[in-house]
């Protein structure tokens, strides 16, 4: 009768703590977020002026005041962080930090959305989808530029992992934060004893990765300015850029080839850069089984992009390779910054491959979207033995990722997150199809989002403008479902969770 | 029935409210049809193509439903669908309680792993066969709306396409057609008996 001595022993942890335990880590964390507006309000009163300065202090008011309100009466109070506070905690402080994100948006004078659209922006930002509703971006203010890729870069690795890292009091209960928001079937997994010192390792990669792309692109060609957003923005897989045209503005086979090549390392599992970085070879990373799977088959969708661009005469031999892997890789990584007038001037095989490619997103524990590629391994590695179990029926054959056997807990829960991931893509796009949008649209918008790619198809070809208020709501909340990986949402809907 | 009886449901409301047919119209096109479409029949009345949208795309993911398995319905079947949801909340009351013991039932009896293992590899393989058919039927020159509708028409064993295929599927290339052809074998044998012979093990 174990579950219900355990019962028990959580009635007397609910009875305790819970709500104060929320409140207390949400007001923490809010306080430790409003610090991080301070960079736009730099480049706002260095390149745009008090006016823009306003907006941006107003939103850091408004973050300190709504932590300081959370936190400061129960400063005292002594926490306890459970499984379950952890969920809460994570879809709480998301929900908030993407209604709070977006009061720069509202208040600056140019753009000065209403708050669906903001909200939206906000979220497709801290998600790193990159879908955005602004055009015009080239005649933004600075401040409002660097915002977008910020929110990209903050939301890349994770907010909730950079605040168990930078908080090392979190220590504790950091594991269930880390748990609730980090993506992949594996969360036990961690590359020190220590989740605040996983969380430190990983962010340290994240900012060198960040540097290097940035150096790489302001050699290139891109000013110092544009080469921070667009690193920002391809190392989180965002992909807000600080043009209209994204990269394709550049006109410039290095940046895209730039940008390709860092699409597909930040769609590593940053574990194995770790591993690499401490043994000082790359054998950890071209060993590793789900890597070679996911080079393997972004490698393969690449090479079909090309070809086919090369083959059906959009493009001359050359133009079709650099074009064909930039766009193919910041897409199937789930980036989502564009060239050359994607997807609306291509021929049509090539969106829906990438749409479909999409879902692939890369390597568990790096910053894509979509399904990971370490799932599909397992799925595709589980139909695989049921076809040799037809042929011999009694075998003893076990899934096997690099020589080591996967536990049926693993295999399962893969298997529920694939069926709910469907089943959520099927929802939402019939849902977009009620607010009057055509099918491809819908199916589009919805992968777009979902997989927080960032790119529609249809009428959300080039931005997310023309589709009305329940069609935006509908979408802000299929980003937050794709980046936390639908179960700590869907748990808040089980009447269970809350007895 | 609860599944089938909802779909049916939302089908005559979002047909009467939409106004493309008046409130009795409403109420039996929209259960003939859907169910027609649903149980992977095919037969249509009062030009469902060109009924709203939302209900073709509806009653087209209804399709993927099918029926009971050992009736005569095409699609993945509603056993198996149950035994994905079934599945699915178990994860999550896991999640809850990562220790717990539970077991997926079907009517008191617990399903052996054996049994979902086999559910889950169809599954994600008739996925996999549907994007593989829509992508490959892009491929021969169709728009998104008639690959999507044609492929699944197909695969379930349904019948009935959308788009260019809404009433016949004369107006598709001979390459489509072949392809149409084998997904509909693919899918009356459920995936596996067709992979099957490409397994090198099978041949030995």
């Amino acid at each position: 009768m174990q579950t219900i001595t355990g019962e028990q022993g959580w009635a007397v942890v609910q009875r305790r703590a819970p709500i104060r335990t929320v409140l207390y880590m949400v007001g923490l964390l809010m306080i430790l977020f409003s610090v991080s507006l301070l960079p736009p309000i730099a480049v706002a009163w260095w390149c745009d002026g008090d006016k823009v300065v306003a907006p941006f202090a107003k939103a850091m008011g408004a973050m300190l005041a709504m932590g300081l309100l959370c936190w400061l009466p129960i400063c005292r109070f002594k926490i306890d962080l459970r499984n379950r506070d952890g969920f809460v905690v994570v879809v709480a402080f998301w929900v908030l930090l993407s209604l709070l994100g977006a009061i720069p948006f509202m208040l600056a004078e140019h753009p000065h959305m209403h708050l669906v659209d903001a909200v939206f922006e906000t979220v497709s930002g801290l998600t790193t989808t990159g879908a955005t509703i602004l055009s015009g971006l080239d005649d933004l203010p600075k401040a409002i530029l660097y915002y977008r890729a910020q929110l990209n870069f903050l939301g890349g690795m994770g907010i909730v992992v950079l605040a168990v890292a930078l908080l090392p009091m979190l220590g504790i209960g950091g594991m269930q934060l880390y748990k609730a928001e980090t993506p992949g079937p594996m969360k036990d997994e961690k590359l020190t004893p220590r989740i605040t010192e996983t969380a430190k390792n990983l962010w340290y990669i994240y900012v060198g990765l960040n540097v290097i792309c940035t150096l790489s692109f302001w050699a290139a060609g891109m000013s110092f300015f544009d080469a921070i957003c667009h690193s920002f923005a391809t190392l989180a897989l965002g992909g807000f850029s600080t043009h209209d045209a994204s990269i394709g503005y550049f006109h410039s086979p290095a940046i895209e080839s730039i940008a390709g090549v860092f699409s597909l390392v930040a769609a590593v599992n940053f574990a194995l850069f770790f591993l690499a970085w401490r043994s000082r070879s790359l054998k950890a990373v071209f060993r590793d089984a789900e890597f070679k799977f996911c080079m393997g088959a972004m490698g393969g969708i690449i090479a079909a992009t090309c070809f086919y661009l090369y083959y059906s005469g959009k493009f001359p031999l050359w133009d079709s390779i650099h074009h064909g892997f930039f766009q193919a890789a910041s897409i199937i990584t789930d980036n989502g910054l564009t060239t050359a007038g994607y997807p609306g001037d291509w021929p049509f095989v090539v969106p829906l491959l990438l749409l479909l490619g999409s879902f692939f997103g890369g390597c568990v524990g790096s910053t894509c979207g979509g399904i990971k590629a370490f799932r599909f391994l397992l799925l595709f590695k589980q139909s695989w033995r049921e076809i040799q179990l037809l042929i011999r029926p009694s075998a003893q054959i076990t899934v096997k990722v690099g020589n080591r056997p996967m536990p049926d807990r693993v295999m399962q829960a893969v298997w529920g997150f694939y069926f709910l991931y469907i089943l959520s893509y099927c929802f939402f796009s019939l849902a977009l199809a009620t607010t009057g949008v055509d099918l491809v649209t819908a199916f589009g918008s919805v992968a777009g989002c979902l997989n927080n790619m960032g790119v529609g198809l249809g009428e959300t070809a080039s931005n997310f403008a023309p589709l009305n208020d329940t069609a935006t709501w509908l979408l802000t909340l299929s980003m937050l479902v794709g980046r936390l990986e639908i179960f700590p949402l869907l748990l808040l809907f089980v009447p269970r969770f809350w007895n | 029935m609860a599944v089938i009886g909802g779909i049916v449901a939302v089908t005559c409301a979002y047909l009467y409210f939409s106004g493309a047919f008046p409130l009795w119209e409403s109420l039996h096109h929209g259960f003939f049809q859907s169910l027609s479409i649903v149980t992977s029949n095919g037969h249509t009345t009062a030009g469902y193509s060109d009924w709203p949208f939302f209900v073709a795309l509806l009653l087209l993911l209804g399709s993927f439903f099918g029926g009971c398995v050992g009736s005569t319905c095409g699609g993945i079947k509603a056993i198996r669908f149950l035994l994905l949801y079934k599945q699915s909340v178990r994860e999550i009351r896991l999640l809850i309680r990562p220790t717990a013991q539970i077991a997926v039932k079907l009517g008191n009896r617990p399903i052996p792993d054996r049994v979902m293992q086999a559910v889950w590899g169809f599954y994600y393989l008739y996925i996999f066969c549907y994007c593989a058919l829509s992508l490959a039927l892009v491929g021969t020159g169709l728009d998104l709306v008639t690959a999507f509708g044609t492929a699944a028409a197909g695969l379930n064993n349904m019948g009935v396409g959308l788009g260019d295929t809404a009433s016949n599927f004369s107006s598709i290339s001979d390459t489509a057609t072949v392809l149409l052809t084998v997904s509909m074998i693919v899918g009356r044998l459920e995936v596996f008996p067709v992979l099957l012979l490409f397994h090198p093990d099978f041949w030995k």
